[in-house]
């Protein structure tokens, strides 16, 4: 995103919110976008900047996003997108009632970005689901490893190049070539 | 100041006398396939780690191969003990993106349904955590009025539990003519149960020696860990997204947000009953300003044309053709929205391409993250009491695995 | 009949129509003579599950008084009674999966009060347990735990498939969910429903009861026309 997309994200809000100009006035080059749709703020920064953004959200007095709720990602695999993945945060402020959208870009060759369980440890299980199911990496967290899946499960089922792998359902016009699986336990 | 290994894994020191249980994932008191590894000294906990997974059913996958209308039927099955709250949120979600408003018949309904489902939803919490520190006559008991509940809602869509009766855009039929004098009975008579529930366990000695001061979750570990939901307010802080952040209509209410002050057991407990008594407060509200009109939105683009027009009209014909194959379209964009579903907070981010079925769906589930405490409160207690504790943060695995 | 001896050989299967004679849906029903051999064969060594493999069907069959081997009126008697005291009394799994686990709750609860047909007892423990209620959706991870815990159950015992998800997979075809439990386990009957009422488990657990007593539709001469056809054609429906 040049600064040019990030003007023209500016002037479609010309009235930014303050917890954007603060974060703006912080961060400025790493702010590579913000928006503001249906009453919900986005701000896109640099993979870099995460920890410390997250880190000046929730200690800030004016901002106080003392709840993170949500971490996940979004694999942008069919929309063409480069980088491939964002991994996206969703931090509310319990005493200041605000919510505010992080997404940070991560490339498909090497998805790593750092983990926020330093700052909230309740980042663990929403960062190893994101591990398993995309393969995003998280440095520095305690204990990355699968969660939802078997420890030797093989690929990450949320990427888009992931089939869903159901099974033909068995009719009477496809009984002769429906693949039947079986699974041998024991 | 880094706390992430004192709250992950609180004791880092590993004696000699360790013994490693595994508890569940089929243990009759880990209600349903959760799994706990735990580092005994003795009968107490020294470490315990919660593995999950064990019903994972792909939900989030699945909802980007069908449309916005088959996606509510997924929802219903995430958190079984909740369905309404489930399709609720999903709605919601759906219909912001899609910036269309429901008519008040269905809006006033859906508040009523959803809170009678919170009430089912404590009931079986109350019936569960009964049961598993030994009171099964609690247990027969809460299922009795969940029965009417579920008769409720049977007489609502036809099915006891998935109901998929609440759907983007409104309901997916009308009330039927028995509901408001159905719901009325339940509400005339469900106070005076709830106090029979109490009288039998919040002064009875044994419940308070099993919960009184057991699994204490301090107010800003409860945060650090991302807690919410009643198990949040027990600890004292004060967050309702239906207060905080009002949806579906929840600001024209009256209702009061119970918060409870030493986070332990006991806490948890008198912070469920205290919500059903406030839910009972909305349902009544609700029931007495139910309109009439309407109960799915006149939004063509969104709600099938009316069964009389296709016998006279071609178009409606096609339209509804198309709105059951393909199904509606949801502008591009991203949207987030959280409501205060009976565990805590429930969210649905949709990040839509402009096609007919979500290009991601993300359920931010409060059991999934709410589960992580366990670890924080279970140390330092014995076997027995772990037991107590599972159930008081009332997690349903179909929404911690999803 | 691909799938069918693909899973016959991973799993301990019932003998099938026309092979053992007497096939029957799923599980045949263990007589009071079944038991005692499985005794001596336990004390010879022998596998329990050896039996229940197909190769071993004829010997099955022949060894039941009354019913394939020479009639003889009293142990005809004490085969009755102790199949009808197996079907009067089963103990479940307290086992339960996903939604219909609740709704296997409300049938043990106050309303539909299972302990109506004997089967309230819900073991925590599989090795006191008879029959498995596969109460929910089965995930990949899950699977193998199921196989386990049916195998520690002691034998004769019984396994029920409750709702969609556990006999089919119901609406979750995909790669998390097996594709019905049948896959793992040999199930006796299956409950459809998502959930189940509890009326239909009750159904599902009377018919399981009159299949333990060997006098129902479910015994081997009426199979359901489906699977009747399915079998006659040499098209391998397991289920």
């Amino acid at each position: 995103m040049s600064e040019q997309q990030a003007a023209v994200a500016e002037a479609t809000n010309p009235i930014p919110t303050p917890v954007v100009a603060k974060v703006r006035e912080q961060f400025g080059e790493q702010v590579l976008e913000v928006r503001e749709r249906l009453g919900e703020t986005t701000i896109v920064v640099r993979s870099e900047a995460i920890v410390a953004l997250a880190r000046f959200l929730r200690d800030h007095p004016d901002l106080a996003f003392n709840h993170l709720s949500d971490v996940t990602a979004v694999d942008y695999l069919n929309l063409n997108r480069e980088p491939r993945f964002d991994v996206v945060y969703h931090f509310y402020s319990i005493p200041k009632r605000h919510r505010l959208r992080v997404r940070a870009p991560v490339p498909e060759d090497d998805p790593t970005i750092a983990t926020l369980t330093v700052l909230w440890p309740g980042a663990s299980f929403p960062e190893r689901e994101v591990y398993d199911l995309f393969g995003i990496q998280f440095a520095g967290h305690p204990d990355l490893t699968r969660i939802l899946m078997p420890d030797d499960w093989v690929g990450h089922p949320l990427r888009k190049d992931y089939p869903i792998y159901g099974e033909e359902i068995e009719f009477s016009h496809n009984r002769e070539t429906v693949e039947r699986k079986t699974l041998g336990y024991g | 100041m880094d706390r992430t290994h004192e709250l992950l894994d609180p004791i880092q020191q590993t004696g000699e006398e360790r013994m490693v249980l595994n508890l569940g994932p089929q243990h009759p008191a880990t209600h349903g396939v959760l799994r706990l590894v735990l580092e005994l000294e003795g009968e107490t906990v020294v470490n315990c780690k919660p593995v999950i997974g064990y019903l994972h059913t792909g939900f989030e996958k699945s909802f980007e191969v069908r449309n916005y209308l088959q996606n509510v039927t997924l929802t219903d099955r995430m958190d079984y003990l909740a369905p309404l709250s489930n399709n609720f949120g999903y709605s919601l979600t759906v219909e912001k993106a899609l910036q269309i408003e429901v008519p008040p018949r269905a809006a006033v309904a859906r508040i009523a349904l959803v809170e009678l489902t919170r009430i089912g939803s404590h009931l079986t919490y109350l019936a569960s955590q009964a049961m598993d520190t030994g009171a099964i006559s609690i247990f027969l008991y809460c299922f009795r009025e969940r029965e009417k509940l579920l008769d409720i809602f049977e007489l609502c869509s036809g099915q006891r539990m998935m109901t998929s009766y609440i759907r983007p855009g409104g309901l997916a039929l009308d009330l039927p003519p028995g509901f408001e004098k159905s719901v009325d009975s339940f509400l005339n008579e469900f106070p005076a149960r709830l106090a029979e529930y109490e009288a039998l366990l919040t002064e009875n000695g044994i419940w308070q020696e099993r919960t009184v001061g057991v699994g204490i979750l301090p107010a800003e570990d409860a945060i650090a860990l991302g807690v919410t939901g009643p198990n949040l307010r027990a600890s004292g802080i004060d967050w309702d997204i239906r207060k905080a952040t009002p949806y579906g209509g929840y600001e024209e209410y009256e209702f009061a947000v119970p918060v409870g002050t030493r986070g332990d057991v006991f806490s948890r407990y008198q912070q469920r009953l205290t919500e059903m008594r406030e839910s009972v407060k909305i349902v009544r509200q609700a029931l007495n300003r139910l309109p009439a009109g309407p109960h799915m939105t006149r939004d063509r683009k969104v709600a099938y044309p009316p069964r009389s027009e296709l016998a006279t009209s071609m178009e409606a014909l096609i339209h509804h053709f198309k709105l059951a194959t393909e199904g509606y379209r949801v502008p591009a964009g991203e949207v987030y929205q959280a409501i205060e579903s009976p565990r805590g907070e429930l969210g649905f981010y949709l990040v839509s391409d402009g096609s007919s079925r979500p290009y991601r769906l993300r359920v931010r589930a409060p059991s999934f993250v709410n589960i992580q405490a366990l670890a924080r409160v279970a140390a330092g207690h014995l076997v027995a009491d772990l037991i107590a504790l599972i159930g008081s943060l009332d997690p349903v695995m179909g929404e911690v695995d999803r | 009949m691909g799938v069918e001896n693909n899973l016959r050989a991973h799993l301990p299967l019932p003998p099938r129509v026309g092979e053992g004679g007497k096939g029957v849906e799923g599980n045949p029903p263990p007589a009071a003579g079944d038991q005692a051999q499985e005794g001596r064969q336990h004390a010879q060594g022998g596998q329990i599950e050896a039996e229940r493999k197909p190769a071993a069907g004829d010997q099955a069959q022949e060894r039941r008084p009354g019913v394939g081997g020479s009639p003889n009126g009293l142990t005809m008697l004490l085969t009755k009674l102790a199949d009808w005291s197996r079907g009067s009394s089963l103990w479940p799994l307290g086992f339960g999966l996903a939604c219909c686990a609740i709704e296997m709750m409300a049938t043990g609860a106050s309303r539909y009060d299972l302990g109506r047909f004997g089967a309230e007892l819900f073991r925590p423990s599989p090795r006191q347990a008879d029959l498995m209620i596969v109460a929910g959706r089965v995930s990949q991870k899950m699977a193998p735990v199921v196989k386990h815990l049916y195998d520690q159950m002691s034998s004769p015992k019984w396994v029920i498939a409750m709702g969609d998800c556990a006999s089919c997979g119901g609406v979750f075809n995909n790669y998390a969910i097996v594709q019905g439990v049948d896959k793992i386990v040999p199930v006796d009957v299956y409950v459809p429903g998502c959930p189940p009422r509890p009326e239909a488990l009750l159904d599902g657990i009377i018919k399981l009861q009159k299949k333990i007593y060997g006098e129902t539709s479910l015994a081997p001469h009426s199979p359901a026309p489906l699977a009747r056809e399915a079998r006659e054609g040499g098209e391998g429906a397991t289920s």
